[in-house]
C-alpha cells in the first residue's frame, strides 16, 4: 500500500515526536517535583508526621505497647504517667495503644474512600466531558444534586439511613466527594479535548479508551493528587466527626473520633481522654495539608514566584 | 529630525549613569544591567532596542524605582531627572514623580489594565494623585483624555474588558500622558497589538508626544518601530548599551557586530537578500557573564584581544559610541 | 440583575427535586420499619400493621414519594414527625433561629479575624507575621472543630471557670460555640485571603498602580484586594453553608437545641419524616446561600456581570461552585 499523509498524520506524527521528546523531560519533571518538594520544609514535615502514622497503620501490633481493647477496671482513668504515657480511659484501656491502633482505621477510611470517589468522580468526569452532549448534562446535573447536600449532610444523611459501620462510612463519605473530581476531571478533559493531538490521535482512528488513557488522564493528574490529598484529610476529619456523633465506628474498634465520643462524659475529671486521640486528629490532618499544600506548590511551578 | 542637533545643547532631562541592577536570588546574581549610562533631551526619543532578557525593561523599571526588591537591587549607579537623584529619593518623594513626571507604558495592554474598575475610574485615578482638584474637574478632564486617545467620552463607565487590545493600549496611553509627563517610557508598547493596530498607535504616540512635549524612552526589539519613532538609538546586550547614536548613524553606519547582526537578520524590501543572516548562538547566561565582551562568545570577528577585558567605548563619529576593540580602527 | 436572580431560582427547582428524591430513597430503602420500632419489637402484628397505616408505610413506594413531594411543593409540608406527632416544618422553624444565629456570629467572628489576618499575611509575606499567621492558620484548619470545642470547655469551663460549657440562653453562652466554630472559619479565609491577594498582587495592573504613583495601602484595598475577593467570597460562602449544615457537632457538644441536634435526635430515634425535613431544609438553605455568592461576584466582577445581562441563560449553571 503506497504511503498515504494526511494532514491529521502529519500532525500526529509531530505530536508523538513531541511526546516523545518530552519523554525524558517527563520523567524529570517528576524528579523536579520532588526535587522542590524537599525544599519545603513545611511539607517534608507533613511528610514525615504522616509516615509516622502509616507505619501505626500497618504495624500497630509492633509499635503499640498493648492491644486496642485490654479492658482492665482496676486501672481506669490513670493520669498519664509513665507507665500510660497518654493516660487510660473509663475501662482502663491505655489510651496510646488505642491511639496507635486508630491509626489503622482512620487512614483505612480515608484511603479508600477516596480512591473510591477519584475512581468514580473520575470515570463520570471523564465520560461526561468526552461524549458531551446530553450524557454530559445529566452525569453532570446529577453531580449538582449531589453537590447541592453538603458533605458532611450526606454522610449523616447516608449513615443515618443505613445505620453505622465501617463499610457505610466509607462509602457514605465517598459519595459525597464524587462530584468535586468529577468537575475536576470535566474540565481537564474538556480543555485538552480539541487540542491537536487528541484531534490527530482520533483521526487515525484511535479508540475512544486509548485516547482517554494515554492522552487525557496523565493531563489531569497533579490537581488531582493535590485534591486527594486533601481529600483523605477531609475524609478522616469527616469520620471523625461522624464517630463522634456515635453515627460512625461502632465500639471497641478503636476510632479516634469515637474515643473522644466516649470520653467527653469524664471531661472534668480526666482531661486526658479527651485530648489526645484529638491531638492525633489533628496531626494528621495538618501533616496531609501540609503534603497537599507542597505538592500543589510543586506541581505548579508558576505558583512559586 | 535633525531640529535637535541644531540647537543649543540643553542640560539633559535625564542622565543614568553607570547603572547597575542585580536579582540576588537563593543560589545566583542575574547581573541584568551592567553599567548602563545614556541621557536623554527634552523632547527627544530615545529608541532602546535588544533582544529578550537584555536589561531594557529592568533599566526602564529601575527608573521608575520598580524593581521588586528583593529579589531585585540597584547596586550601583546614578539616576538623574532634571539634575536630580532619583535614587537618593524617600518612597513618597518616588509617589509623587511616578505617573506625574515619569510614566510608563506596560508591554501587555491586555493585564496592565485594572478589571474590576471602569476606565474612567483608573485615568481618573492618576490625574487625582497628582494634582489637587475637584470631582468634577477630574471628570472633565478624564473625558478629555479619553477624548484625545481616540475613545468617545461616554465610554468613561466601560470596564477594560469591554474594549479591544488596540482600545486598551490606548486607555494605558492616557493614563501615561494624563499628567504630561516629562518622561514617557514605552516598554514595547505595540508589541501585544496586531500590525494595523501596531502603526495607529505608533502615530497616535508621536503626535501626543509633540503636543505635550514629553521625553521617550521607547523600548522594542522591533527596529521598524525605531526608525518611524525615534531619535536616537541605543543598542542594548546583555545589561549593557554596546552601541548609541542618532537614528541615522546606526542605521547608516553600524559598527558594533551585535548591531550588524540585528540589520543582517531583517528582511530588506529594497535589496535581494537570498537568505536572513540570523545571529549564532544565544544571549549568555545573566547569571554567568565573562569578565570579557559579552558578545565575545557569538562574534564573528573576534579576536584574542578581545578576551583581555571589559571593551572600551569608542565615539567613532560625534555621538555615535561603540563599545567595541574593532570600533577603533575605523 | 433580578431576572438574573429569578432564573438561577427556577434552576434551583429540578436541582432540589433530585435532593428531594436522593433524600427520600436514602430512607425509603434503608434497613429496618420504623413501624416496628415505634409500637414495639414485641407488639402484636395487628398493631404494627395499624402502624404502617397510620404512618402511610403500607402504600407503595412510588405512591409514598409522589405523595410527600406534592406535600412539599404545593404545602411546604414535610410529613409529621414519628416521636411528637407535630408538623415536621414547625419544629424545623422553631429551631433553625438558634443554629443561624450561631452560624452569624461565628460567621461575623470569622470575617473580622480572618480576612485582615490573611491581608496583612500576603502584604508582609515572608515577615514573621505572615510566617506565624501560616501555621496558625494551617493548625486551625486542621483542628477538628468539635475537639476544639471540647479543649474550649476543658480550658474556659472546667479549668478556668468562665463561662457556662452548655445552653444557648444569652451572649454569656453564645461566646464558647462562637469561639469554636468561629476560629476555625477564620483560618480557612485567612488562608484563602492570603493565597487569592498573592495571586493578584503578581498582576501586571498592580504594577500600572504604583507607576501611577499609588500609595501602597490603596494599591491593597482599591487594586488588589477588589480583585482577590472572588476566591474569598466564594469561601465565605462555602463556610456558611457549612456552618448552618455542621453545626450538628458544635450542637451537640454545648447541648444547643438548635436544628442540628435536632436532626441528629432524630437520626438515633430514626424518626425518618424529621430527618428527611432536615437535610432538604438544609439543602435548600445551603443553595440559596451558593445562590448569593453567585450574586455578590456579579457585584463584584463587572466581567461576570456582563456575562450574565447578556447570556444569563448558559453562563450560571456551569460557573456556579466552581473557583
Amino acid at each position: 500500500m503506497a504511503k498515504i499523509t494526511t494532514p491529521a498524520m502529519e500532525r500526529l506524527r509531530q505530536a508523538e515526536k513531541k511526546r516523545g521528546a518530552e519523554k525524558p523531560g517527563r520523567s524529570s519533571a517528576a524528579r523536579e517535583v520532588l526535587h522542590r518538594m524537599t525544599y519545603n520544609k513545611l511539607a517534608m514535615a507533613g511528610l514525615a508526621i504522616f509516615l509516622l502514622l502509616v507505619l501505626c497503620a500497618l504495624f500497630p501490633q509492633v509499635i503499640a505497647p498493648e492491644g486496642y481493647d485490654d479492658q482492665n477496671y482496676a486501672r481506669a482513668f490513670t493520669a498519664p504517667c509513665l507507665q500510660f504515657p497518654l493516660g487510660t480511659d473509663s475501662f482502663g484501656r491505655d489510651i496510646l495503644s488505642r491511639v496507635i491502633w486508630g491509626a489503622r482505621t482512620s487512614l483505612c477510611i480515608g484511603v479508600l474512600s477516596v480512591s473510591f470517589s477519584v475512581l468514580v468522580g473520575g470515570l463520570i468526569g471523564a465520560v461526561a466531558a468526552y461524549y458531551g452532549g446530553k450524557l454530559d448534562n445529566v452525569l453532570m446535573r446529577l453531580m449538582d444534586v449531589l453537590m447541592a447536600v453538603p458533605g458532611f449532610l450526606l454522610c449523616i444523611a447516608i449513615t443515618a439511613a443505613f445505620g453505622s459501620g465501617f463499610i457505610v462510612i466509607v462509602w457514605a463519605i465517598a459519595v459525597g466527594s464524587v462530584p468535586s473530581y468529577a468537575r475536576i476531571v470535566r474540565a481537564a478533559v474538556l480543555t485538552i479535548k480539541d487540542s491537536e493531538f487528541v484531534e490527530a490521535a482520533r483521526s487515525i482512528g484511535a479508540s475512544d479508551v486509548r485516547i482517554t488513557m494515554k492522552h487525557l488522564l496523565p493531563n489531569c493528574l497533579s490537581p488531582i493528587i493535590v485534591q486527594a490529598t486533601m481529600g483523605v484529610a477531609g475524609a478522616i476529619l469527616s469520620a471523625a466527626g461522624l464517630s463522634f456523633m456515635g453515627l460512625g465506628v461502632q465500639p471497641p474498634t478503636p476510632e479516634w473520633g469515637y474515643m473522644l465520643n466516649a470520653g467527653k462524659q469524664y471531661i472534668r475529671d480526666a482531661w486526658w481522654i479527651v485530648t489526645f486521640p484529638g491531638i492525633t486528629i489533628m496531626a494528621a490532618i495538618f501533616s496531609l495539608n501540609l503534603l497537599g499544600d507542597g505538592l500543589r506548590d510543586a506541581l505548579d511551578p508558576k505558583l512559586k514566584k | 529630525m535633525d531640529k535637535t542637533t541644531d540647537m543649543v545643547p540643553a542640560a539633559p532631562l535625564l542622565r543614568v549613569s553607570d547603572l547597575r541592577i542585580h536579582f540576588e536570588m537563593e543560589r545566583e546574581v542575574v547581573e541584568a544591567v551592567n553599567g548602563m549610562s545614556f541621557e536623554l533631551l527634552k523632547g527627544e526619543t530615545l529608541g532602546f532596542v535588544g533582544e529578550t532578557g537584555a536589561g531594557k525593561t529592568t533599566t526602564a523599571l529601575g527608573i521608575m524605582r520598580l524593581v521588586q526588591t528583593p529579589p531585585g537591587r540597584v547596586v550601583a549607579g546614578s539616576i538623574a531627572l532634571n539634575g536630580e537623584e532619583l535614587l537618593e529619593k524617600s518612597e513618597a518623594e518616588m509617589r509623587k514623580i511616578r505617573g506625574n513626571k515619569i510614566s510608563m507604558i506596560f508591554q501587555d495592554p491586555m493585564t496592565s489594565l485594572n478589571p474590576v474598575l471602569t476606565v474612567g475610574e483608573q485615568i481618573q485615578e492618576v490625574i487625582r494623585l497628582h494634582n489637587d482638584i475637584s470631582d468634577a474637574e477630574a471628570v472633565k478632564r478624564t473625558v478629555d483624555m479619553l477624548e484625545m486617545v481616540g475613545i468617545p467620552g461616554e465610554r468613561y463607565n466601560e470596564y477594560p474588558h469591554q474594549f479591544s487590545g488596540g482600545m486598551k493600549q490606548r486607555v494605558v496611553i492616557a493614563i501615561a500622558l494624563a499628567c504630561s509627563p516629562e518622561l514617557l517610557i514605552a516598554d514595547e508598547p505595540t508589541t501585544a497589538l496586531d500590525v494595523t493596530i501596531q502603526a495607529q498607535v505608533l502615530d497616535m504616540m508621536r503626535e501626543l508626544k509633540e503636543k505635550i512635549g514629553t521625553s521617550v524612552l521607547m523600548i522594542t526589539h522591533d527596529l521598524g518601530v525605531i526608525a518611524e519613532t525615534c531619535d536616537k538609538v541605543a543598542i542594548v546586550y546583555a545589561g549593557q548599551i554596546v552601541e548609541s547614536g542618532t537614528v541615522w548613524q546606526i542605521f547608516d553606519n553600524p559598527q558594533h557586530p551585535y548591531t550588524r547582526g540585528l540589520f543582517d537578520s531583517l528582511p530588506s524590501l529594497d535589496k535581494e537578500v537570498r537568505r536572513l543572516k540570523p545571529i549564532e548562538g544565544l544571549v549568555p547566561n545573566p547569571a554567568d557573564l565573562p569578565p570579557y565582551c559579552s558578545f565575545y562568545e557569538r562574534c564573528g570577528r573576534r579576536a584574542e584581544a578581545c578576551r583581555a577585558g571589559e571593551p572600551e567605548t569608542v565615539e567613532v563619529e560625534p555621538g555615535h559610541r561603540v563599545m567595541c576593540r574593532c570600533a577603533r580602527g575605523e | 440583575m433580578w431576572k438574573y436572580i429569578l432564573k438561577r431560582l427556577l434552576m434551583m427547582i429540578p436541582v432540589l427535586l433530585g435532593v428531594l428524591l436522593l433524600v427520600f430513597m436514602l430512607n425509603a430503602f434503608s434497613p429496618g420499619d420504623p413501624a416496628t420500632q415505634l409500637v414495639g419489637e414485641n407488639a402484636s402484628a395487628e398493631a404494627i400493621e395499624a402502624m404502617r397505616e397510620q404512618l402511610g408505610l403500607n402504600k407503595p413506594v412510588v405512591q409514598r414519594f409522589i405523595d410527600y413531594a406534592a406535600g412539599v411543593v404545593t404545602r411546604l409540608d414535610l410529613g409529621t414527625s414519628y416521636q411528637s406527632r407535630c408538623p415536621v416544618r414547625d419544629e424545623i422553624l422553631e429551631r433553625f433561629p438558634t443554629t443561624a444565629l450561631l452560624a452569624a456570629l461565628s460567621m461575623l467572628l470569622a470575617i473580622a479575624i480572618g480576612l485582615p489576618a490573611g491581608i496583612i499575611s500576603a502584604t508582609k509575606q515572608y515577615s514573621l507575621f505572615d510566617r506565624l499567621g501560616t501555621v496558625v492558620s494551617m493548625i486551625g484548619v486542621s483542628m477538628p472543630n468539635f475537639w476544639q470545642g471540647l479543649m474550649n470547655i476543658l480550658v474556659f469551663a472546667v479549668m478556668l471557670s468562665w463561662l457556662p460549657a452548655s445552653g444557648f440562653y444569652g451572649p454569656k453562652y453564645w461566646i464558647l460555640p462562637v469561639l469554636t466554630v468561629g476560629t476555625s472559619s477564620a483560618a480557612t479565609i485567612c488562608r484563602m485571603t492570603r493565597s487569592s491577594m498573592l495571586e493578584v498582587v503578581r498582576q501586571d495592573y498592580i504594577r500600572t498602580a504604583r507607576a501611577k504613583g499609588q500609595t501602597e495601602s490603596n494599591i491593597i484595598l482599591r487594586h488588589t484586594l477588589k480583585n482577590a475577593l472572588i476566591p474569598i467570597i466564594t469561601v465565605i460562602g462555602m463556610q456558611l453553608g457549612g456552618l448552618l449544615c455542621g453545626a450538628t457537632l458544635t450542637e451537640s457538644i454545648f447541648a444547643i437545641s438548635g436544628l442540628g441536634r435536632y436532626m441528629l435526635d432524630a437520626i438515633k430515634a430514626r424518626n425518618f419524616p424529621a430527618v428527611q425535613g432536615s437535610v432538604l431544609f438544609l439543602a435548600v438553605v445551603f443553595s440559596v446561600c451558593n445562590l448569593l455568592v453567585d450574586v455578590i461576584y456579579a457585584f463584584v466582577d463587572p466581567r461576570i456581570r456582563s456575562m450574565y445581562v447578556k447570556k444569563g441563560k448558559k453562563s450560571a449553571g456551569a460557573d456556579a461552585g466552581q473557583a
